[in-house]
């Protein structure tokens, strides 16, 4: 592809398009091709997003041919696709760019058949030698894979004969040194700008909205700070268990399958200082500060910082479920946790003092994902009680009604002065009648384009891991029955609750 | 909820006095904000106001619009209908929708009904009804452009205007205003979208490839001004400048590098609208195709051909022509765009403007 700009492009909805390329999909037969991957790709080609040139070659195992691999990509997007095809002629045209490929992946000689149908694929379809690798695999494979890739000469940091990246699923390690082991192999095979490490959650419209607020706004980030903000807390809850993954689960917790990487980005995001540019390296470097900014906490600081939990038996939406040591997969006496909550503070000019309280559990009553940013209440209370809860909180919806919206108090109508907290409501459902893409359309997309401003870098990754390490040391030398219980379909454990300063409270959601 | 909010919910015509328009819309949408506070979950919308001007005979088909706007963008329409009356009647409906999570999300309709009197003085009916702080659209439908009066005391206090120089009765007259008003557009450049994404798809990774045309011919059936509109761009996009007109439709235009280059406006019987667009390269002996066959007027063929470089054939699918899908491709667009105002100046040029 050459630098110059399309003249044509000057004024277009789309003012950038990604070159041709191959899309090639390890873990082709796995669940997140079928549910997320694949009716991304679909979304795209449809939506005239995705290159003229294009291809998707799935890769695994298993044997299959072409034709199997597109009746089942098929029937994948009828069954989670956010649009369906209009007719067989539109999914012909689609199914006509989707080919497999056989590959033990432990096998070097599998990738020189890889390399060769590559080969005939950019002579058939066009795709100029671009390649853009997608890791659907389980972690383990990562390393061996990209050898083995770099081995056949299909990847590596000289990209003269087409543009060659990856994209690599979290979990990015599973603790500090497994993390900069797994970096330190893909650098040597290739340059950062070429790895493209994946969190869902920063495709989600919201989660980007929220440097639009904050930057597009002039007035949320004069009091984006200690001085007009009490307290801010970030809440991932879910209503599933651990479901078929009681194995992963048991060697996970929550600790590490959400707070390391959605939460620690989710924080990131809210704390950043301005970017100095709208570009992804200036956007990273500050997120990036952030983590940094997060202390290694000593066992005593996580005994008074930290809750952790497991779910009992209880009943959620009027079912009975069992307890987490009581799921399959789950050892009787883990411990593992369903849920953490946290209170943490960072060490900046801006946040000092400032507690950001995190929270994230399974089978609590909703499922929510939100940023809520509480202000600090008036200095002299001049009116009676509010009804209902007083004080200014904003709160960034991230799923499942991802929208903004600001609480404040009001006179109730009538010849008494009385307060009481209404809501200033934005929905992106409501104000915005366009469904938004699915986070995987956004960012496959952006990986297509070489933009990875959506994307997470070794560093942050280093710094949430580091922070996250310390809470694991200090949980470990807490004696066994620190282990919190909560009931199924409850908003998790009381001792949650004195992890918060002054009146504060959790949010009810 | 009372019987007058729940007709006027419904979408049902509420006859109000003009001159109370706003009174009236309050104590229709009370009761039923009351009830969404209570839970019932109605919510009153506005992302702008779209303010209509259209013939009394194009009732019907402007309402379809509006209502499809209305859908997507939730809003305050307020429609003045020109017809052979001397008074003004007003009336007022909710165009309501459901939004995800159940809510019912509405925005509002005013329908003004008058004369040319009334059409002289449009200014003074419509500026009370614009709502503050959101994006005020002006679409003038009708075949007769806007007086200079009208113009001179609307669009400044508007945010952009919308025209279609499809239907306007001299369209000389209004490519001056859209070449003079940079917040005026036409309706037509949005329709023509896919057009442009398509000829941008041949180039997109060859952008080098672009500066080496120098041909361009549009072929359409119908009115001047569409083929004018994209063969303007096409010559905008390259950089091309105006040099001289041969004829009616063959002009010669002077590239970046100076060199020459032409573009050629084929006619074809009927009212189809275009049909194709093709530029040349004599230096690279190729051309680069966006046809719309016959048999598939619903699509875009691409096809390109040349010595050294060729693309496989594409195919894209092409809407078919529908304000309401131009107005909110309009409403979701920046008001001044740089490249149609280069392609309204050069298609005014190729129109002996």
């Amino acid at each position: 592809m050459n630098d110059v700009p399309n003249p044509f492009r000057d004024g277009l909805t789309r003012s950038d398009a990604p070159a041709p390329c191959v899309f090639v999909l390890f873990g082709a037969t796995g669940d997140l091709t079928a549910r997320k991957l694949v009716p991304a790709l679909w979304q795209l080609v449809r939506g005239g997003l995705a290159p003229k040139q294009f291809f998707v070659l799935g890769v695994a195992r298993r044997a299959k041919s072409d034709d199997e691999f597109r009746a089942e990509m098929r029937a994948a997007v009828d069954k989670f696709g956010r649009d369906r095809p209009a007719d067989e002629a539109e999914w012909e045209a689609f199914a006509q760019r989707l080919g497999y490929c056989v590959c033990e992946f432990t096998q070097p000689a599998a990738y020189q058949a890889l390399a060769q149908r590559l080969r005939g694929i950019d002579a058939s379809h066009g795709t100029a030698g671009n390649r853009l690798y997608y890791l659907a695999v389980a972690p383990e494979f990562f390393e061996g894979i990209t050898s083995s890739l770099h081995e056949a000469e299909l990847i590596g940091p000289d990209q003269a004969g087409g543009w060659r990246r990856v994209v690599i699923e979290k979990p990015f390690g599973t603790d500090l040194a497994s993390a900069a082991r797994l970096s330190g192999h893909l650098h040597g095979l290739l340059t950062e700008d070429q790895i493209y490490r994946i969190d869902h959650y920063l495709g989600k419209e919201t989660v980007q909205n929220l440097l639009t607020l904050r930057f597009g706004n002039a007035i949320f980030e004069p009091l984006w700070n200690r001085n007009h903000i009490e307290h801010v807390q970030i809440t991932v809850a879910e209503t599933e268990g651990i479901g078929r993954r009681g194995e992963f689960y048991d060697q996970t917790g929550a600790l590490r399958d959400m707070v390391q990487n959605h939460m620690m980005q989710l924080l990131a995001l809210v704390a950043m200082e301005p970017p100095v540019t709208w570009e992804a390296g200036a956007i990273r470097d500050e997120k990036a500060k952030v983590l940094r900014a997060l202390p290694a906490w000593t066992p005593a600081q996580v005994a008074s910082r930290v809750v952790r939990a497991q779910y009992t038996r209880g009943t959620l939406a009027g079912v009975e479920m069992p307890g987490f040591t009581e799921e399959a997969g789950i050892a009787p006496d883990s411990l593992t946790e369903s849920y953490v909550a946290m209170r943490l503070t960072l060490d900046t000019w801006r946040w000092s003092g400032v507690p950001f309280y995190l929270r994230h559990g399974k089978r609590l009553p909703k499922r929510t994902t939100e940023i809520a940013i509480a202000f600090h209440q008036p200095p002299l209370s001049l009116f009676p009680p509010t009804v209902g809860r007083s004080g200014n909180t904003l709160v960034m919806r991230i799923q499942p009604d991802e929208g903004i919206s600001l609480n404040f108090v009001a006179k109730v109508p009538g010849t008494r002065l009385t307060l009481q907290a209404v809501k200033m409501d934005f929905g992106y459902g409501s104000s915005f009648a366009q469904t938004s893409p699915e986070a995987y359309e956004r960012l496959l997309l952006d990986a297509m384009l070489g933009d990875n401003t959506l994307f997470t870098r070794e560093d942050e990754v280093a710094s949430a891991w580091r922070f996250v390490d310390s809470v694991r040391a200090g949980l470990a030398e807490q004696p066994r029955d620190t282990m919190a219980g909560y009931a199924v379909g409850s908003w998790g454990p009381a001792a949650a609750d004195a992890l918060l300063d002054g009146d504060a409270t959790w949010r009810r959601l | 909820m009372d019987a007058p909010t729940t007709a006027f919910l419904g979408g049902m015509p509420i006859e109000v006095d003009p001159t109370a328009i706003d009174r009236v819309l309050t104590a229709l949408w009370k009761p039923a904000t009351e009830e969404a506070a209570d839970g019932t979950g109605t919510t009153r919308l506005a992302l702008g106001t779209l303010v209509v001007v259209a013939d009394e005979a194009r009732a019907a088909p402007v309402e379809a619009v509006c209502q499809a706007v209305a859908a997507a963008y939730p809003s305050r329409i307020v429609v003045f209908l020109v017809g052979a009356r001397d008074d003004v009647s007003a009336a007022v409906f909710a165009t309501c929708r459901r939004a995800p999570g159940g809510s019912q999300v509405c925005g509002e309709t005013i329908v003004l009904r008058g004369g040319e009197r009334q059409a002289a003085q449009l200014p003074g009916l419509v500026l009370p009804l614009l709502l503050p702080d959101v994006l005020a659209t002006l679409w003038w439908d009708r075949s007769e452009p806007p007086a200079p009066a009208t113009v001179e005391a609307l669009l400044p206090l508007t945010d952009r205007g919308l025209i279609s120089l499809a239907r306007a009765t001299d369209p000389a007259c209004c490519l001056g205003l859209l070449t003079t008003q940079p917040r005026v557009a036409d309706l037509g450049w949005f329709e023509q979208h896919t057009w442009r994404e398509a000829v941008a798809q041949f180039f997109d990774g060859e952008a080098g490839v672009a500066a080496r045309m120098d041909r361009v011919e549009v072929v359409s059936s119908g009115a001047d001004t569409a083929g004018a509109l994209l063969a303007g761009w096409l010559a905008g996009q390259l950089g091309w400048e105006p040099a001289e007109r041969r004829s009616e439709r063959h002009t010669r235009w002077r590239r970046t590098d100076g060199e020459a280059a032409s573009v050629l406006l084929t006619r074809l019987p009927g009212d189809e609208g275009l049909w194709a667009t093709i530029l040349s390269s004599s230096e690279l002996a190729g051309d680069w195709r966006v046809e719309r066959p016959r048999e598939a007027p619903g699509s875009l063929r691409l096809t390109a051909h040349c010595r050294d470089w060729c693309q496989m054939p594409g195919r894209l699918l092409l809407p078919p022509p529908d304000t309401a899908q131009a107005i909110l491709a309009a409403l979701g667009r920046p008001v001044v765009n740089e490249s149609r105002q280069r392609a309204t100046a050069h298609a005014a040029w190729l129109l002996g403007g």
